[in-house]
Order: C-alpha cells, then sequence, then structure tokens
C-alpha cells in the first residue's frame, strides 16, 4: 500500500493517480542542473598561455634561418597566438570568444616582442665579435655570390654588431607591433578553426 | 563600432604604404615589411618600375583581406578552412608543380577574404572590453 502525499488517502501500489484528489503518485523526474546551476565559468588566466605562446614566437623569430618561417606569411608568430589560445581552450571546454584569442595572441605578441628583442640583440652582439674583422671580407664574399637586395642588407647588418638605442628601440617597437598584430590574427583565426567559441554574450 | 573603424582605417592604411612604397622609393617602409616578408624581388609585383615591399602572396592577402572588411563579408567557418588549406596545399605541393604567380594570388586572395571577418569579430569583441 502507499499513501497519496497529497491527501493521505491509502492506495493500491501499483496506482499512478490518487482515486481520491488525482494527485499523481509518481515523483516528477529530477531536472538536470542548469548551466547556472552547475556554478560560474572558470575565469581565464591569460598570463600562462600569453607567455608559451610568447616564448614560442619570439624565440623562433630571432634565432638565425630558423627566423626565415615568417618570411611565409608570419608563420611562426601567427603559430604562436595559435599555441596560447589552444592553451586558453582547454581552462575553459564550453568555449572562447573571439575577443578571449585575440587578448591572449596581442599577450604572447609583447611578451614575444620582450624575449625576440633580447634574443636579437644577443646574436647580433656574438656576429659582432666573430665577424669583427671580417666585415670587409663578409662584403667581397657577398659580391662574388652575387647577393644583392634584402638577404645581402641583412646579411650585413647582422653581422655589422651595431647596438645603438636608437637600433634597440627601432626592434623593440617593430617586433611588437608586428608580434602583436599578427598573434592576435592568428589567435583569432585559431578559435574559428578549432570552434572553441562559445555564443557572444549581448 | 570604433574598433571596426580602426581596423578598416589601420588595414587601408597598410595596403596604402605598401603601394606607395616604390611610388616615393619610402626605404623604412622597405625596413619594415622585410621583418615579416623575405621580398624577394622575382617573387613579387612591380609598380613603377620597382618591386612592391611584400611577395605576392602577401599583397595579396593584404588587398583582399581589406577589400573584404570594406565589403563586409560574413564569417564562415567552412570557407575559412578551405581557403587555408588550398594555400598550404598551393604552398607544399603545387609550387613544385606549377610554380604560376596567378596560383600563389589566387590561394592568397581566398584566405584574405575568408580570414578578415573574423578578425574584424575578434577585434569588435576586444574593443567592447576597452
Amino acid at each position: 500500500m502507499i499513501v497519496c502525499k497529497q491527501c493521505g488517502t491509502e492506495l493500491p501500489d501499483d496506482a499512478r493517480f490518487c482515486l481520491q484528489c488525482g494527485a499523481s503518485t509518481v515523483p516528477p523526474p529530477e531536472e538536470p542542473p542548469s548551466p547556472v546551476q552547475a556554478g560560474p565559468k572558470p575565469e581565464l588566466d591569460f598570463v600562462q598561455p600569453a607567455l608559451t605562446g610568447g616564448m614560442f614566437l619570439g624565440f623562433l623569430s630571432s634565432i638565425p634561418f630558423i627566423s626565415a618561417g615568417n618570411c611565409i606569411c608570419c608563420g611562426w608568430v601567427l603559430l604562436g597566438g595559435g599555441i596560447a589560445v589552444m592553451m586558453l581552450a582547454k581552462q575553459r571546454p564550453s568555449g572562447i570568444s573571439y575577443g578571449d584569442g585575440a587578448f591572449a595572441g596581442v599577450l604572447s605578441g609583447l611578451f614575444g616582442a620582450i624575449v625576440g628583442t633580447i634574443v636579437q640583440m644577443s646574436f647580433r652582439a656574438m656576429a659582432a665579435r666573430l665577424f669583427e674583422s671580417q666585415q670587409q671580407q663578409l662584403e667581397q664574399v657577398l659580391n662574388q655570390l652575387g647577393a644583392e637586395g634584402a638577404l645581402r642588407d641583412w646579411i650585413l647588418r647582422a653581422a655589422s654588431g651595431e647596438i645603438s638605442a636608437a637600433t634597440l628601440a627601432f626592434t623593440f617597437f617593430t617586433n611588437l607591433l608586428v608580434y602583436s598584430l599578427f598573434a592576435m590574427i592568428g589567435g583569432i583565426l585559431t578559435v574559428a578553426i578549432l570552434e572553441k567559441r562559445k555564443a557572444r554574450t549581448a | 563600432m570604433r574598433a571596426r573603424v580602426a581596423l578598416l582605417a589601420g588595414a587601408t592604411l597598410w595596403c596604402l604604404s605598401i603601394l606607395a612604397a616604390p611610388a616615393f622609393d619610402l626605404s623604412p617602409v622597405y625596413r619594415f615589411f622585410a621583418a615579416i616578408c623575405h621580398q624577394n624581388p622575382a617573387r613579387s609585383w612591380y609598380v613603377f618600375g620597382e618591386p612592391l615591399p611584400v611577395c605576392i602572396r602577401c599583397a595579396s592577402i593584404y588587398f583582399a583581406f581589406t577589400a573584404s572588411l570594406w565589403a563586409g563579408i560574413r564569417p564562415n567557418v567552412r570557407w575559412l578552412r578551405i581557403s587555408l588549406l588550398l594555400m598550404l596545399f598551393e604552398f607544399a605541393v603545387a609550387r613544385f608543380v606549377i610554380d604560376a604567380e596567378l596560383l600563389r594570388s589566387l590561394s592568397a586572395v581566398l584566405v584574405g577574404l575568408a580570414a578578415a571577418p573574423f578578425v574584424k569579430q575578434g577585434v569588435e569583441e576586444i574593443g567592447d572590453r576597452l
């Protein structure tokens, strides 16, 4: 025997409704918790992913020869922004917005500019020591090889070892502008490609 | 709104500087773009007898990107993926078979057109936060 929770009437075990008041004897199914009840969305920590992306793009964009990867549509920088976004997306499996991707990209570009400038200056100083006495010979070799244009300028500049405040400032701000911009684009496109975007809230 | 205008103005200025560099012999512009492009004259378009400061692929991406912003093309993930795959395919495989300017330019134009609406959306969202 079961008892109606509404009016207290005794009912047969298989009764689905109360014979007296008509109330259901079957308990209502438990509703799954709504996203709001499940708790607030985790706060995103941008620093760790941006540092990783920044280190990646800063180093690879500054090491001689390897940095040539940037000649392919700023490949290393785009990839650095993408790495930052992939790490960020792991923090929130429900998805991140394009704005989150853009912000992670800009931050990784900023870190990358700092890392990249330090690495570039270090390589320049090392090259200066190595080629100090051989500047003219290097120019002759380049002339014999027929190297012209940007490649020749780049080799001579890299070997000159000239590190002035103006060089440092120009390198840093160029890196900052280019890395932030392209890492931001890389971040946004990674969000789009991976479809990690959550619905944009108004 | 302001972010959108800034992006549009920035992209237009970017493209204008590419065109202005050979026209007015602006060496700082060549130096700036040297950081992001190989600037091989054999793989560049010429304006006023001088090569542009970026190669054909880069120039195609930038011009198409800016045109897409002006035209207000809507974002489409499928097109973005297809265009990126086409450009990667062209870069990795097609260049060894047919290294044609037209192929390089077309694949890059598709990427520029498809990417711009997403970048616009991201910049708008980041602009809303600031």
